[in-house]
């Protein structure tokens, strides 16, 4: 049996005589204080205020079409973390999400689903990000999870027509 | 020729790591593998990992990018004092233990599967106290040395599943090598065993299921490994050598863990894990049987009991993780074990005393590569052996002994 000055919360005046599994209830506390933080702490925004605005790739490559703007394919699975960690970083910022709606059309691929598309355009790993132009011919596909700062270069890159002439990784590192 | 090659790789690359292991720190485990654990006080379990998923719950291997590799370790710098009943207090040499980590792991294209092999020090321990009294209550000014040094590795292939979008499991298969050494008073009354080497094999499952954004659970089971030491040599105070040494009654326990994480806002988890290690099962009477001497004169058999009775250990682990920017995140944890060592049969030569953990840590992102490090602090604990009086049997008596650690754990992985 341990004696008090064994205790390392006497100093806290918790320290009781007890023995080793009564210890527990020096952990009593904490454990409630971690509970009351679940249970009250800050409420989760994983909902941002604006949302991308998905399309099927028919509609949305022949819409591409008649309003001249480029297709962004998001191909992704439903076991893909990274995706989801994608969806929750870089998809909720409102910059983002408001250029990709307002400068792309916008698809989300299951490849888990869709294995036309998957097969179509050689989908082997999830995130893949591709952009298409008006054309639906391929213009740059970034693999992984791609970073906020990076995924705003990338969209620049395409939108403004900058991959007519420029390499990604040069027009990255300017 | 060729069924050789295989599991003489395993053997090279577990030796190759077991040279460097050192101290742990609940019993003898340490609380999490990888600075991303540590960081969180080894609250893992329900936590996305890399390839650290290896040594902690493989479900978590499903979270992995397409190929990852990491390389990394700990530095662990523990502070021992033993205080023999009515003697003087000695402190432990100044020791650093490396622990590595290496692994590998990949989902496979964009299937359910993904895969991983690594190989890590999952514990160990070490003291070495020198011109320690030698019972100074019946050998007035009589000193020598105290020494052990265990080390345990484990290869670990691990693959993962996803089963739904929400669950997945996962498993380990770990291939273990174990060493053990220690001086027990070796030039007085006591003696001296080097060059135990063992090799085992056990499992590991684990299961994650995402209840939604918020929450995800987790658990997992790990089988214990009986480590049937021999090859060793035992050389006695008085200079006779036994050349065949077996040790017997050293287990590495089962374990089961089972976690919760929670992302309180986008940017904050937080994380908590309930471990059950059972020791006692594990870690009774540890006997050294020596045969082989070579002196005539000497007893053919020579057997070494060491009476351990270790007690079930819960280990409570609490961590949160704050992503101040995409690139940089900070964690910080809390660790409590009980120590599995019961008063009556404390001994300095395995004193796994440490209860309470303090950990910070962080990961800065750039391009593929992600930099981790994590510092733990382990408090001072002590206990002093309270158990039979006789010296003949219980040469420990009244020995006070004291325990604490520093340890700084640095990873290095890149995403390919």
């Amino acid at each position: 049996m341990p004696t008090q000055s064994e205790c390392l919360l006497k100093k806290l005046s918790l320290c009781l005589s007890a023995d080793r599994k009564e210890k527990w209830i020096y952990f009593l506390p904490i454990c409630i204080a971690f509970v009351v933080c679940l249970l009250l702490g800050c409420p989760a925004r994983l909902c941002a205020a604006d949302t991308l605005n998905y399309l099927d790739y028919e509609t949305a490559l022949q819409k591409g079409k008649e309003a001249q703007r480029p297709l962004f394919i998001f191909f992704t699975s439903p076991w893909c973390y990274q995706c989801t960690e994608m969806k929750r970083k870089v998809f909720q910022n409102k910059e983002i999400v408001s250029i990709l709606n307002e400068r792309f059309l916008l698809v989300e691929v299951d490849v888990s689903q869709n294995k036309k598309l998957k097969e179509d355009f050689r989908i082997y790993f999830t995130p893949t990000s591709l952009f298409l132009d008006i054309h639906g011919k391929p213009i740059i596909d970034v693999k992984g999870y791609i970073p906020t700062n990076r995924f705003r270069k990338l969209l620049r890159y395409v939108s403004e027509g900058l991959y007519k002439t420029t390499q990604f990784s040069a027009f990255e590192n300017k | 020729m060729k069924k050789m090659v295989i599991p003489g790789l395993i053997v090279v690359t577990l030796m190759l790591f077991t040279p460097l292991t050192g101290w742990a720190t609940n019993g003898m485990n340490m609380i999490g593998t990888g600075a991303v654990s540590a960081g969180m006080g080894g609250a893992d379990v329900a936590v996305p990992a890399g390839c650290t998923a290896i040594a902690g719950n493989p479900a978590q291997l499903a979270t992995t990018c397409n190929r990852v590799i990491s390389l990394g370790g700990a530095f662990l710098f523990p502070g021992m004092e033993d205080t023999p009943s009515g003697g003087s207090k000695t402190e432990n040499e100044f020791q650093v233990f490396p622990v590595p980590f290496i692994g590998y792991a990949q989902r496979i294209g964009t299937s359910r599967w993904s895969v991983g092999i690594g190989a890590f020090a999952q514990g160990g321990m070490g003291v070495d106290f020198q011109n320690v009294e030698v019972m100074p209550g019946m050998m007035p000014g009589l000193k020598d040395d105290l020494m052990s040094q265990v080390g345990f590795v484990r290869l670990s292939p691990t693959v993962a599943y996803n089963v739904t979008d929400k669950l997945t499991m996962g498993a380990s298969l770990f291939a273990g090598y174990a060493t053990l050494k220690y001086d027990f008073f070796p030039n007085t009354i006591g003696h001296r065993v080097k060059d135990l080497t063992s090799f085992t094999f056990s499992g590991r499952f684990g299961v994650n299921y995402q209840l939604n954004d918020k929450w995800s659970v987790g658990a997992t089971y790990t089988t214990e490994s009986s480590i049937d030491f021999d090859g060793g040599e035992l050389t006695t105070a008085s200079g006779v050598k036994y050349g065949d040494v077996k040790m017997d009654g050293f287990t590495w326990p089962r374990q089961v863990e089972a976690g919760v994480a929670y992302r309180a806002t986008p940017k904050l988890l937080l994380a908590m894990d309930l471990s059950w290690i059972n020791w006692s099962s594990a870690i009774k009477t540890v006997t050294v049987t020596a045969t082989n001497p070579n002196n005539a004169e000497a007893p053919n058999t020579l057997n070494v009991p060491f009476v351990m009775e270790w007690d079930d250990q819960i280990v409570v682990a609490i961590g949160a993780e704050y992503e101040l920017t995409e690139y940089l995140k900070i964690r910080t944890g809390y660790n409590y074990g009980n120590s599995p060592v019961s008063s009556a049969n404390l001994s300095p030569l395995f004193p796994a005393l440490v209860e309470h953990h303090a950990t910070a840590g962080f990961t800065y992102t750039w391009t593929n590569w992600d930099f981790d490090f994590a510092y733990e602090h382990a408090f001072t604990n002590s206990k002093t052996n309270d158990g039979d009086p006789n010296p003949m049997t219980n040469p420990f008596y009244g020995s006070k002994v004291s325990h604490t650690m520093d340890t700084f754990n640095f990873m290095v992985s890149y995403r390919f």
